[in-house]
């Protein structure tokens, strides 16, 4: 049995995507495999208690049987962080020792989803580090969210830090243009270091959209019309301040968008309705016109009337696209396929001893 | 086309009504007063009886094959139905009156494609719904519930706004203009601008086509149609929203997007339709058409009897490039021996303010001698010896004996109103104010030209479309929208446009290895599929003429985009080779909503940015469309060298405007294209596309 802990250098870097990925190919593959989140956060309530919203959706999604409690043993409450200060939080590491042995029970795999880095966590004396190293002497998969140097440092110093335990690094949400570079560069440059990488996963549309549903309650927002189409992906955001020349050039500079603009810019609406659009959310709490709705019916595109002002309406906007979870179906299903085209699992295996 | 909705010989009011006031009854009683000779069976289920007809109770009590034309004033709901029972009567031309359809929301909006769908399906054709009605003077059809039938006239009007009409009817009826068709279009469902120049091209009675639109439905049809139209008589059209505040309310009263002003003004350049800013102008150009024979010339000659106004319409005639030329010896000599010695016997010819109508006479009838002379604006203002009325008699005489077009402008109100209305028996048009008598001349001899006008020149040049194709699917495949750079320019060469080499440099050492290769001087760009805007980040550099220049500029530009853009994605920097042009100029497209690939020229820097000097033309565009798009802009002179400056390679624009156009039309996925800059060689050198943008539709 071996424990593989999936770490990362930040938060959003795709933890979710690479265990529910390697979980189904651990499955396909014919191992026995377990899931756990030492730590979670109080994200979601089932029954009476709080858990965390990541550990339940994974364990759903890999229709794992285990108790909640077992598979994220310790949720960081209120109550625990006040007594973490007080130095009162105990007996945690057993309970965590416990859930682990509880899943390594005939397993030939433990995979351990970690923190948004390998410190998280150790106000409560529970960090990556020691959870890896001194806790549960795991390996370490790493998925880092790359862009440039900053990220090849991060990796590095996880590497001094946990020499061998480092199986190798994921690099995550690559542009396509940057591939080839990655591939010329940085992995032999990595590999100089003694870290594998075992795959490069392209950033990924879908996996970055967001559902004109959620839009559309995080914006607290009314829909006016085409209702069948509120689980439709947004991809991205633009904002119709300008002529409606102007508009129509930068609307169809993105697709697949929600467009952003006032109620009483009919010009700017029909605007967006000509090109690429999922979503028109129109602030201010002003509504449009009976004429623009019929048109908005006939492009199958949702209205949103959101009752902040432009500015505000758009921050909120902002904040949910920096924050997307794999949560949608399809968006699980593509997860799955990008990590078994874009991951080497025979090396991955070799690596582990699994081969 | 279109004969049963202008001459039936049969009616069906679906809806008739014997309340007075209701649309129902208005329309029966307007097709009785205006005289319409044919059958007219009212349909109303309750009625026996309406303003003396026998009324049936249903469509189906029609007699079968019977009636032409049916005119359905039922709520919205119920016209579906009317429409399936109409065609088992045979009847398969159709004005919906009623409203409740595109323009009330989106179950009207339902509604509308639904009775479309039906209509299609049965061989019907519509005009509205939610319109006017029509009127033909020619048949004494009243077909509207406009209760005003202007007079028998040769001027043919069709409208978007059904109340627009009323009012101009009511207004020509004041003035006894005449008209030969009024159409009131409604929705435009079926039956739009396109249907309805073509059917009033074909007849015989109307001179002169006014149009008012807010939008045009199938853009490109409306130009091919408004093209040949133009080439037999006048189109002259007034299209409002042309600023953003009228866009916006165009926008949401038909709910439909009207994309650029400068596109309509392109349109209607390129298809012969005279663009009228005002519903005044309309007219004013409507009445030169309908009552004078085009002039064969830009010559005028004016008479007055008032210094002032011959100066006003001295300066409109320049403003308008209407030459106001100088008369013939011969006929100044003439002038002097008829006229006062005060008088002044050059154009504007000024007969003074004595003069009375046989000074007019004389005068006329010697200038319209001279044959140079292509057409005569009479102005008038009532002064104390002034025969006003016997001046009209005249000028109405002696306009019978030439064909040479002839207006008048009798300024002023009550004294002049009596000459006014003679001359509007002459058909001699009256302008209160010269300038705008000058205007109509001047579009009189555009419009003349036009239809003038060779055939167009239509070219067509070798291209490598499949790699244009493979270049789009890989940018799509990608996820992207924008194409930019390298990917570019290889769209760019595939049409033949010459393209600079550039090769993508890592570090400062392959920096300065390509440059040498390359050959100095150069120019380096950032590459960076994150950065769209490269000189706002510092990423380029310009004129380097060494390696040492090379290499300082490679870490300059690095560090500038870290500064500016930390998280960007650099793939590296460009090297490419400079070229020395003195001038630039920029071409672009964008695709507009309703009339496809707007193509657009301008010299290239702050001409564009902040002078707003472009010309536009919708593609396909032709030799000489580009042709004019070149010398249509202000700073044209600049092409052609200022102060001792060669002139650059026209043709290579001209070139590279054609392929532009050729390759907006081949990929109708291109929704818009930047060729920024294109610098200009000399005369027969041609001319460098250096950088370009496009953007793509996804799918």
């Amino acid at each position: 049995m071996i424990s593989l802990y999936i770490g990362s250098t930040g938060g959003y870097s795709g933890k979710s995507l690479v265990s529910l990925g390697f979980g189904t190919r651990f499955a396909r593959d014919g191992f026995r495999f377990s899931y756990m989140k030492p730590i979670g956060k109080p994200t979601a309530q089932v029954g009476e208690s709080l858990t965390d919203e990541d550990a339940i959706f994974i364990a759903r999604a890999l229709s794992l049987s285990e108790p909640l409690e077992t598979i994220c043993p310790i949720v960081v409450t209120q109550d625990m962080v006040v007594q973490a200060y007080r130095n009162k939080a105990e007996g945690l590491e057993q309970k965590l020792l416990e859930a682990h042995r509880k899943l390594s029970e005939d397993r030939d795999i433990v995979l351990i989803g970690g923190g948004s880095d390998l410190y998280e966590g150790a106000f409560l004396g529970l960090s990556g580090l020691y959870i890896v190293k001194e806790l549960l002497d795991t390996k370490v998969v790493l998925i880092d969210r790359f862009t440039n140097e900053v990220c090849v440092d991060c990796i590095l110093g996880v590497k001094e830090s946990l020499g061998d335990r480092l199986l190798g690094v994921i690099l995550n949400r690559v542009a396509p243009e940057r591939i080839e570079y990655v591939q010329r560069r940085i992995m032999p440059f990595l590999s100089s270091k003694g870290i594998d990488t075992f795959g490069i996963i392209p950033y990924d549309q879908l996996l970055n959209a967001v559902t004109v549903k959620e839009l559309s309650a995080a914006l607290n927002a009314e829909v006016l019309c085409c209702n069948e189409r509120l689980d439709e992906l947004v991809e991205n955001y633009t904002v119709g301040a300008m002529s409606v020349d102007k508009a129509l050039k930068y609307f169809r500079q993105k697709k697949n968008k929600a467009v952003i603009t006032g109620g009483d810019r009919p010009e700017i609406q029909l605007a967006a309705l000509e090109t690429s659009t999922k979503c028109i959310v129109l602030s201010g709490n002003m509504y449009p016109s009976e004429i623009i709705l019929a048109q908005a019916e006939e492009h199958h595109v949702p209205i949103l009337v959101a009752k902040d002002d432009t500015l505000a309406t758009v921050e909120q906007v902002e904040r949910i696209f920096g924050r997307i979870r794999v949560r949608d179906k399809r968006k699980v299903s593509r997860a799955i396929e990008l990590i078994d085209q874009h991951i080497d699992f025979p090396a991955l295996y070799r690596k582990t001893g699994l081969a | 086309m279109l004969e049963k909705f202008f001459s039936p010989q049969s009616v069906a009011i679906v809806g008739a009504s014997r309340e007075q006031g209701k649309v129902g009854h208005e329309i029966v009683k307007n097709l009785l007063l205006g005289g319409f000779s044919g059958r007219i069976y009212p349909i109303n289920p309750k009625a026996t009886c309406i303003l003396g007809k026998k009324v049936y109770a249903r469509i189906a009590d029609l007699p079968d094959g019977q009636v032409d034309l049916a005119i359905i004033v039922i709520p919205a709901q119920y016209v579906q139905g009317a429409l399936v029972e109409c065609a088992q009567k045979g009847i398969r031309s159709i004005i919906i009156i009623s409203a409740g359809f595109k323009e009330s929301g989106k179950e009207g909006a339902q509604r509308e494609r639904e009775v479309l769908q039906t209509a299609q399906e049965l061989g019907i054709r519509i005009l509205g719904p939610n319109c006017l009605g029509l009127i033909n003077t020619s048949t004494s059809l009243n077909a509207s519930f406009s209760s005003e039938m202007p007079v028998r006239g040769n001027i043919a009007f069709f409208s978007q706004s059904g109340a627009l009409g009323t009012a101009i009817l009511d207004w020509a009826v004041g003035q006894k203009i005449g008209f030969s068709k009024f159409i009131s279009m409604g929705n435009k469902a079926d039956l739009a601008e396109s249907d309805t120049m073509e059917a009033l091209c074909q007849d015989p009675d109307s001179k002169v086509i006014l149009g008012y639109l807010e939008g045009i439905e199938r853009g490109q049809e409306f130009m091919h149609k408004a093209g040949e139209v133009s080439k037999v008589k006048p189109i002259v059209i007034t299209k409002s929203g042309s600023t953003s505040a009228g866009t916006r309310a165009a926008s949401s009263h038909t709910g439909s997007l009207t994309g650029a002003d400068v596109a309509f003004e392109a349109a209607f350049k390129q298809s012969g339709v005279i663009r009228a800013r005002t519903i005044e102008e309309l007219f004013n150009y409507a009445l030169a058409f309908a009552y004078q024979p085009l002039p064969q010339g830009p010559n005028l000659a004016i008479i007055t009897n008032a210094g002032g106004p011959g100066i006003l319409a001295a300066d409109a005639a320049e403003k308008n490039n209407i030459n106001l030329f100088f008369l013939s010896k011969e006929t100044t000599d003439k002038l002097t021996a008829v006229l006062p010695h005060a008088a002044g016997v050059y154009n504007p010819v000024d007969i003074l303010g004595d003069a009375r109508a046989d000074r007019y006479q004389k005068t006329l009838e010697v200038v319209l001698e001279d044959p140079r002379v292509n057409g005569i604006l009479v102005i008038l203002t009532p002064q104390a010896m002034t025969e006003i009325p016997q001046t009209a008699e005249i000028i109405g005489e002696v306009s019978m004996t030439t064909e040479k077009p002839i207006l008048a402008s009798f300024m002023g109100e009550y004294a002049v109103r009596e000459g006014i209305e003679r001359l509007a028996k002459y058909k001699i048009p009256n302008y209160s104010y010269p300038e705008h008598a000058i205007e109509s001349f001047h579009t009189m001899w555009e419009y003349r030209r036009w239809q003038e006008q060779p055939p167009l020149t239509h070219v067509s040049f070798e291209a490598d479309k499949a790699r244009v194709r493979q270049i789009i699917n890989q940018v799509r495949n990608s996820g992207h929208l924008e194409i930019g750079d390298l990917k570019a320019r290889e769209i760019l060469a595939a049409y033949q446009f010459e393209v600079p080499v550039s090769r993508v440099a890592e570090d400062s050492d392959m920096a300065v290895a390509l440059a040498d290769a390359i050959g100095y001087p150069v120019v380096m760009k950032i590459v960076s599929p994150d950065i769209l805007h490269k000189s706002d980040v510092g990423g380029v550099r310009v004129g380097l003429n060494s390696p040492d220049e090379v290499h300082t500029a490679f870490l300059g530009i690095m560090s500038k985009v870290q500064k500016f853009m930390p998280q960007a994605i650099i793939q590296g920097v460009s090297i490419q080779k400079m070229y020395e042009g003195n001038r630039e100029v920029i071409l672009g497209m964008a695709r507009d909503p309703q009339f496809g690939p707007l193509i657009m020229f301008g010299l290239g820097g702050i001409y564009v940015e902040v002078l707003k000097d472009v010309s536009f033309r919708i593609a396909p565009i032709s030799s000489e469309d580009a042709q004019a798009m070149i010398t249509e802009i202000k700073s044209y002179p600049m092409l052609k060298g200022v102060r001792g400056q060669k002139s650059v390679d026209i043709n290579a624009i001209v070139d590279a405007l054609l392929r532009l156009s050729q390759l907006a039309v081949d990929f109708p996925e291109i929704l818009e294209a930047d060729v920024n800059p294109l610098i200009m060689k000399e005369s027969g050198q041609g001319a460098v596309a250096v950088d370009a943008r496009f953007t793509i539709s996804p799918n």
